[in-house]
């Protein structure tokens, strides 16, 4: 199948991305290889039949979530850190930190597989479209809906509170 | 299933290649005479008084942060609108509070005087 390869062609593609996001030198050129991720990963959504999320794969994470990522690289102005090297220790740390967030990754693919082929958890018809999607998170779904907007406005408190100065 | 998405794929590869050719043709083709005055960074036309590498004001994270929540907000909207017709009232409603809660957010802001650049 032609999708298969298409998978194959754009995981292959996100995880070079991936490896160019932590090997560049340059935070910006980190940003640049992460937005490539986050195509990748999008164009993965669409091949799942999961427009919707790949729409808003590139929406949020490519347009709004990046934006946030360079404004801070601006804000530290990590242009001074990237010759520091980092410590061996710091490095353990990371690779255990990857290799823990891979394998919970890897049970919970493994665990849903299970539920699915066992039958104990259905996925609606057509799931993943924006009708279908629109349709639980406008009834089933619609406490953690209206919860998601109480959880941007602590954000933008938040960021006005850091980012503001009482003026004195 | 697939084949709806080639004038994406199309679209996406007139998109690379316009940006890949226009970049090669104007490094072949344009001539390069090079003069300090034209390798400084632009900076709309003034005189850079400065490396651009310096650490930005943090009120520029109010921006990025006002941008994320109502583009998430926003987002959030598009499955409402496609479903519009058939949530009837009730939908209404529950937009109307998620949006409500967002717009006492930005009261908040705009209260605090955070979208003053002082």
């Amino acid at each position: 199948m032609i999708s298969t390869y298409l998978a194959y062609l754009f995981s292959g593609l996100a995880v070079l991305f991936a490896i160019s996001t932590i090997l560049q030198r340059n935070p910006v050129y980190s940003a640049a290889s992460l937005i490539g991720v986050m195509v990748m990963l999008a164009c993965n959504y669409v091949l799942l039949n999961a427009e919707f999320i790949a729409a808003i794969q590139i929406i949020v994470y490519v347009g709004a979530i990046m934006v946030l990522f360079v404004f801070v690289i601006m804000l530290l102005n990590l242009e001074r850190a990237k010759r520091e090297k980092l410590l061996i220790s710091r490095r353990a740390v990371g690779v255990l930190l990857g290799l823990a967030l891979s394998l919970k990754l890897a049970m919970v693919g493994y665990a849903s597989k299970i539920l699915i082929e066992s039958g104990r958890l259905k996925i609606p018809e057509g799931m993943g479209s924006t009708q279908v999607i629109g349709k639980y998170l406008f009834s089933n779904y619609l406490l953690p809906f209206e919860v998601a907007s109480l959880v941007l406005l602590v954000g933008l408190i938040g960021a006005v509170v850091l980012g503001k100065r009482e003026a004195s | 299933m697939l084949a709806g998405y080639l004038p994406v794929l199309i679209l996406a590869i007139i998109a690379v290649l316009f940006a890949a050719v226009t970049l090669f043709v104007s490094n072949f083709i344009g001539h390069k005479k090079p003069s300090e005055d034209k390798l400084l960074p632009y900076e709309c036309g003034n005189v850079p008084v400065g490396t651009a590498r310096e650490r930005f004001p943090v009120r520029f994270y109010i921006y990025a942060m006002l941008f994320i929540v109502f583009d998430v907000e926003v987002a959030f909207m598009f499955p409402w609108a496609v479903l519009f017709k058939g949530l009837g009232l009730l939908g209404l409603i529950e937009m109307a509070v998620f949006v409500l809660i967002l717009l006492l957010g930005l009261l908040y802001v705009w209260g605090k005087g955070a979208l003053e650049w002082e």
